[in-house]
C-alpha cells in the first residue's frame, strides 16, 4: 500500500492495519502529520497540529500494542476533532478571534473516549466562528480564513465543521469529529463528498464542547466510509455523568431489507446534477431496500421556531461575549452584529417556539414511524463558491433544506453519503434520516450503499 | 452550516441584513447623540430603542448597524407573534428537551 492510499484508507482499515503492525501507529502519525503541515492551509482546515501530544500517543499505542492490549477497532488512528472541543496541548478557539489563545487543561469526553480506545489526537480543525450561530452570511467567517474543499479550492468546504470535512476529504486525518446544530454535519460531509453522521441528541456527552444551542447541538463523527461512522460514533456515545443529555441507548436496527420514503418536493429547485444523483441514488437503494412512498413533511414554519430558539439560547450561550462588546473583533459583518439582535429575543417568543417544537417532534415521529429511513438530497446545489456571499451565489436555491432544520428540531439522526458529482467537479450528498437511537440502521444502509457505489473512496486532485 | 442562517436561508424571521437600507438619516455625534437618533419609519419604536441600548456594549455600534439591528429585532417581534398564532392554553413547550425510548 503507497503512502496516498495510506491516507486516504478509512479508519476501519487503518486500525486493522496497526493491529497487523503492517504500519505503527508512529509511522502512520508521522504521515498525517506532514500532511496536515503540507495541505492543512491551503483548505484552510487547521487550526492547531497537536505535534507532540499525538507522537506520545502513537507510541503510547505501539507500546500497548507491543504488550498484546489492542483496546479496540480504533486502536492506533490518528483523527482530528472540530476546534470546539477541549483538548489537552493546544488552544481551543471556537474559530473566533475573541478565544484564539484561550487554553482548556482538559479533555472532552469525546476526546477522553477515544484516547482510551487507543485513538491518536492529530489537530484541533477549523470552524466557521462560534459554529455560525450570529448568522454569517460567507465563508470567510473564521478566524483562521475560509475552508475549501479539497475538491475545487475557489468552493467553500461548508460549515460549521469546515475543518473536518476538509481534513478527511485530503486525507490529512483518519476521520474526524464535527459538531452539528442545524447541518453543520450534513453540509460539509456534502461539500466535501464524505460520510458525516449526525446523532440522536443525547447519544453523545457534550461535556468540553463549546454550546451553541443547548436544546439542539449534537457531536457526530466525519469519515471515508459508512462502516467507520458506525464505528467512531459506538466508540464516543454513552452517558456522561458530567452532561444530564447524555444517554446510553442499545443500537438498534429495523428490517432487514429496509423500507426508504422520499421526502416530497425535495429536489424541487435543485441543480440538475444534484437531482440526477439522486435518483440514480434511489435505483442503488432499491437493490437492497423498499424504496418508495412520497412522505410530506408537516407543514411548519421550520425556520421560524428554529431561528427563535437559537436566538434565545445563542445569545443566553455567548452573552459574556456580546455584552462585552468583543462581538466586533469577529470576521464576518454579519457575526459582528447578529449577537445584538439575538440579545433582544423575547421570552415569549422562546417559550412559543419550544411549543411548536413539541408539535413538530411529535409530526416528525408519526411521519417516520412506517419507514425504516427517509431519503432526501442533502444540499440542493454543490459547494458555494468562497468568494461570494451565500445570498448572492445560488439565488435560486433554498439553502439548507427543510427537512435537515426539521429533523435537528425533532433530535433525529441523519447520515449523508457521498452520490456524485456537479457542477465545478464538486460532490453532492445523498441524506437519510432515521427514528431517534437508530444510527445503526442508516450506517447499515449507508454500507450496503458504499458497496454498491465507489462515490466514497474518490480522492480530490490535491 | 449557517447554524443560523439568517440571511442565507431567507426563512428566518430575523430578516435579510443584506441590503436592507433603510434611507433614514442619522446624526452620529458620540453615544448621547446617537441614542436620540430617529428611527427608520419601518422600523419600530421599540425595536430602535433596543437596538440604541446596545451601544451601551459597543459604543462604537454605527448608525447603519443599529439600523440592521433595529429591523433584525422588529422582524424577529413579528415572527414571534407568527409561532404564537394556533397555540392553545394548554400546549406546553418540550423543555427540558429530550428524546424518549
Amino acid at each position: 500500500m503507497t503512502e496516498n492510499d495510506l491516507s486516504f484508507a478509512d479508519a476501519t482499515t487503518l486500525g486493522s492495519l496497526v493491529a497487523k503492525r503492517s504500519v505503527s501507529s508512529l509511522e502512520l502519525t508521522n504521515l498525517y502529520l506532514a500532511r496536515l503541515e503540507r495541505y492543512g492551509e491551503r483548505f484552510g482546515a487547521v487550526v492547531t497540529i497537536l505535534h507532540d501530544r499525538a507522537r506520545a500517543e502513537a507510541r503510547a499505542a505501539d507500546r500497548a500494542l507491543a504488550r498484546g492490549e489492542r483496546r479496540s477497532a480504533l486502536h492506533g488512528v490518528p483523527y482530528g476533532v472540530k476546534d470546539l472541543l477541549a483538548a489537552k496541548g493546544g488552544p481551543t478557539t471556537w474559530g473566533a478571534a475573541p478565544y484564539r489563545d484561550r487554553i482548556f487543561d482538559y479533555d472532552a469526553t469525546v476526546v477522553s473516549r477515544l484516547k482510551a480506545a487507543g485513538a491518536v489526537l492529530l489537530a484541533k480543525l477549523s470552524m466557521v466562528e462560534l459554529a455560525g450561530g450570529f448568522g454569517y452570511n460567507e465563508a470567510d467567517a473564521s478566524f483562521t480564513g475560509p475552508g475549501r474543499t479539497p475538491w475545487n479550492r475557489g468552493y467553500w468546504s461548508g460549515g460549521s465543521s469546515s475543518g473536518p470535512g476538509a481534513a478527511v476529504a485530503a486525507g490529512l486525518v483518519g476521520f474526524a469529529i464535527g459538531s452539528e446544530t442545524d447541518g453543520s454535519i450534513m453540509v460539509p460531509s456534502a461539500f466535501c463528498g464524505v460520510t458525516g453522521l449526525r446523532p440522536t441528541f443525547g447519544r453523545v456527552s457534550r461535556y468540553g464542547a463549546m454550546a451553541l444551542m443547548w436544546s439542539s447541538d449534537k457531536l457526530g463523527p466525519l469519515t471515508r466510509s459508512a462502516r467507520d461512522a458506525n464505528l467512531v460514533l459506538r466508540t464516543i456515545a454513552g452517558a456522561d455523568p458530567r452532561e444530564a443529555s447524555a444517554k446510553t441507548m442499545s443500537f438498534r436496527t429495523g428490517r432487514r431489507r429496509p423500507r426508504i420514503g422520499v421526502i416530497a418536493r425535495s429536489t424541487e429547485k435543485s441543480q440538475a446534477a444534484v437531482v440526477s444523483n439522486f435518483e440514480a441514488s434511489l435505483a442503488v437503494l432499491g437493490g437492497f431496500a423498499e424504496v418508495g412512498g412520497e412522505v410530506k413533511l408537516p407543514d411548519e414554519d421550520y425556520g421560524d421556531v428554529f431561528g427563535a430558539l437559537l436566538n434565545g439560547e445563542c445569545a443566553a450561550a455567548f452573552r459574556d461575549l456580546i455584552e462585552s462588546g468583543r462581538s466586533r473583533e469577529l470576521r464576518s459583518p454579519e457575526d459582528k452584529i447578529g449577537g445584538y439582535e439575538q440579545y433582544a429575543t423575547l421570552a415569549v417568543d422562546y417559550v412559543d417556539a419550544m411549543r411548536r417544537r413539541a408539535k413538530i417532534d411529535r409530526a416528525i415521529r408519526e411521519m417516520l414511524a412506517p419507514y425504516d429511513a427517509l431519503a432526501f438530497p442533502t444540499l440542493p446545489t454543490v459547494a458555494y463558491p468562497v468568494d461570494l456571499p451565500f445570498d448572492k451565489a445560488y439565488t435560486e436555491t433554498p439553502g439548507v433544506v427543510d427537512p435537515t432544520t426539521a429533523a435537528n428540531l425533532a433530535g433525529i439522526p441523519a447520515i449523508s453519503l457521498p452520490n456524485g458529482f456537479g457542477e465545478h467537479g464538486l460532490p453532492t450528498g445523498l441524506c437519510l434520516l432515521a427514528n431517534p437511537w437508530r444510527e445503526a440502521q442508516l450506517t447499515a444502509i449507508g454500507k450496503a450503499y458504499q458497496r454498491r457505489t465507489s462515490f466514497h473512496r474518490q480522492r480530490p486532485p490535491l | 452550516m449557517p447554524d443560523s442562517r439568517k440571511r442565507f436561508l431567507g426563512k428566518l424571521v430575523t430578516a435579510s441584513l443584506v441590503g436592507s437600507a433603510l434611507g433614514t438619516s442619522y446624526q452620529v455625534e458620540g453615544q448621547a447623540t446617537a441614542l436620540a437618533a430617529t428611527p427608520s419609519p419601518a422600523v419600530s419604536g421599540a425595536a430602535h430603542a433596543l437596538a440604541l441600548k446596545m451601544r451601551e456594549f459597543e459604543p462604537t455600534l454605527t448608525d447603519e448597524e443599529i439600523r440592521e439591528i433595529a429591523k433584525s429585532i422588529d422582524d424577529a417581534w413579528k415572527s414571534g407573534r407568527k409561532l404564537h398564532a394556533g397555540l392553545t392554553n394548554g400546549e406546553s413547550p418540550s423543555p427540558p428537551f429530550e428524546i424518549g425510548d
